[in-house]
């Protein structure tokens, strides 16, 4: 994160601060950020947002996990010219279709489960984005770098992990980071509206209950959780980058 | 290892029969889209193909690539990204299970790689990427050596010193190379042997010293140009190939008195100021030019033209540039 960043972060936070100091907004609906900070400090609170974030976060990285692994299992499966011309329109259908979109669906195939419920549904984000741009990327693959392997006495599950699952992946960098957020805002709607844990849940019950700073709070721990994932994202892409492609800059854009 | 080719027809070629020596330096000339790539992939093993392909006399067709023992580099370089400059020359070696390091080390010494062995190949430039490819597919010391075009998207300077290391490879390591080229000036110069492929047949094959481009085919021979026979004389360091009252500057040097010399349809023009008499002996239309062949006495020269001329018209022509048939320091 630049400095800059952190600058206009900063005046951001200490201008929502003088703002509910000076009560210029009602303090019991915008409180200000120290009282948010006073609410994680607080050892009970931070407890229990400490148990419903690692629910959220098992949740969110098992259906993750699980959509990257079939992505791209399944994507190496389909990268021959018949099956790819039958899978792609497949996969580019699933893929156009929002994330959220498939929470409803879910309740009703899958039921209201505390485990399940969320796991399908992160599944479901990760898993189309990741098999299309598997597909891609394979289908624009240097066909001459499997040449060259082959005549120099590589056997195909070498060539595959040596030199075309690491190339590829990071191509699909880029789309695993944007899924890995959305897995995280759609498991925390999924929670919000059906289940009984999780972050979401938290945050339900705090807005029905008027504790704005404790919403404020739960808020606050999933955007710091989206933004470490792209930063974790963006250095690993940027480091991989720099190294294979020359290319120090980072082509997604979702950066900070 | 001698390679050859019996009546190898697919895609791209059509009853290809042609044999490349051992231990010399073979280069396929032809213009895009003649098959040449395609044929280098038939010898790898890397495309389908009717026909049969023999190393020494061992019919190879069922043999998988990696069983072949040659080595394939192709005109991008195709290194792998993700590994650095030692791991891509250590990559035939490692799958092959042979002892790497020593190897390895051997190899980048002979490039003069060093510098760049932690390298990735995004960080090189065009020509050590090259050298790196010819290096890795060295390493695992194969009978015979592939090249695709070699000289592709190098500059002039960088074209000599992979021009080096090729002819390092075919003469100091007595491999058999077969190299392909759409530059027909640098082929004809030392090619070992000579293959002239046109969509997709074999038109010529064998010593560059024996074309004779008078009996191909026409399109071939306005693509290629014509070879004469010429006295090389020296004049203040600068040599020259005179036949017939003309004289060629030729910027390369040259040991032989006598010799042949290929001159491209492209390096000459007609114009009133010409050096070289001749007289029209044919001309055809080809849309908005003309293929005009000229007999200057000691052999017909195939031009292509705007200049609309007439059969039996006498023409002066300038020549700019020939290629020396045969020589020793050029591929």
């Amino acid at each position: 994160m630049r400095l800059q960043s952190v600058v206009s972060i900063a005046i951001f936070f200490l201008a929502w601060e003088l703002i509910s100091s000076l009560n210029l907004l009602p303090r019991a609906l915008v409180p200000a950020p120290s009282d948010v900070v006073a609410v994680l400090l607080n050892p009970s609170n931070a407890r229990i947002m400490a148990i419903n974030f690692s629910l959220t976060a098992m949740r969110a990285t098992v259906g993750l996990v699980l959509g990257i692994i079939s992505g791209v299992s399944l994507g190496l499966l389909f990268s021959f010219r018949s099956m790819h011309n039958f899978i792609q329109p497949i996969a580019t259908l699933l893929f156009a279709i929002p994330s959220v979109a498939w929470v409803p669906m879910m309740i009703v195939w899958v039921g209201i489960k505390e485990f399940e419920l969320p796991v399908a549904i992160s599944f479901l984000c990760s898993f189309p984005p990741v098999l299309y741009g598997m597909i891609n990327a394979l289908r624009t693959f240097d066909s001459e770098q499997i040449d060259v392997a082959m005549v120099l006495g590589a056997k195909p599950q070498t060539i595959l992990l040596k030199i075309v699952i690491p190339q590829s992946l990071l191509k699909i960098v880029p789309l695993i980071k944007a899924e890995a957020v959305m897995v995280w805002k759609s498991v925390f709607v999924t929670e919000m509206v059906a289940l009984s844990s999780g972050l979401g849940y938290l945050a339900m019950i705090y807005a029905t209950t008027l504790e704005m700073d404790s919403l404020i709070a739960v808020v606050l721990i999933l955007a710091l959780t989206t933004l470490t994932i792209i930063q974790v994202f963006d250095l690993a892409e940027r480091k991989l980058s720099t190294k294979w492609l020359g290319d120090s800059k980072c082509r997604s854009g979702l950066t900070m | 290892m001698q390679i050859r080719l019996d009546d190898v027809s697919n895609f791209a070629l059509k009853s290809a029969n042609v044999t490349f020596p051992s231990g010399k330096l073979s280069v396929v000339i032809g213009p895009n889209g003649a098959g040449k790539t395609t044929m280098l992939k038939v010898i790898a093993g890397l495309v389908s193909y009717k026909g049969s392909v023999f190393f020494e006399d061992v019919c190879v067709n069922d043999l998988p690539p990696y069983r072949r023992e040659i080595s394939y580099v192709p005109q991008n370089n195709a290194l792998f990204p993700n590994m650095s400059v030692r791991e891509n020359i250590a990559f035939g070696l490692k799958v092959r299970g042979i002892n790497v390091k020593e190897r390895v080390d051997e190899i980048l010494q002979t490039f003069r790689l060093e510098h760049v062995a932690d390298k990735y190949p995004a960080t090189l430039s065009g020509g050590e990427a090259r050298k790196v490819a010819l290096a890795r597919a060295l390493a695992i010391n194969p009978k015979a050596i592939l090249l695709d075009e070699p000289f592709t998207n190098l500059d002039v300077e960088m074209q000599a010193v992979v021009n080096q290391e090729i002819i390092m490879v075919a003469r100091k390591l007595a491999k058999t190379v077969v190299m392909t080229s759409h530059s027909v000036k640098r082929a004809i110069r030392n090619a070992g042997s000579l293959h002239i492929l046109w969509k997709g047949r074999v038109v010529f094959s064998g010593n560059p010293a024996k074309l004779d481009t008078s009996v191909l085919p026409e399109d071939v021979r306005f693509w290629l140009g014509s070879v004469i026979e010429v006295d090389i004389t020296e004049i203040n360091g600068t040599y020259f190939a005179e036949a017939n009252g003309f004289r060629i500057p030729i910027t390369t040097s040259v040991q032989e008195k006598r010799g042949k010399v290929l001159i491209p349809p492209d390096s000459i023009k007609i114009c009133k100021r010409g050096y070289i008499e001749g007289r029209v002996a044919d001309v055809r239309r080809y849309g908005s030019y003309f293929r005009v062949c000229v007999d200057v006495g000691k052999g017909e020269l195939y031009i292509v033209t705007p200049v609309a001329v007439s059969r039996g018209e006498k023409v002066k022509l300038k020549v700019s540039d020939v290629a020396v048939v045969g020589g020793e320091d050029e591929v």
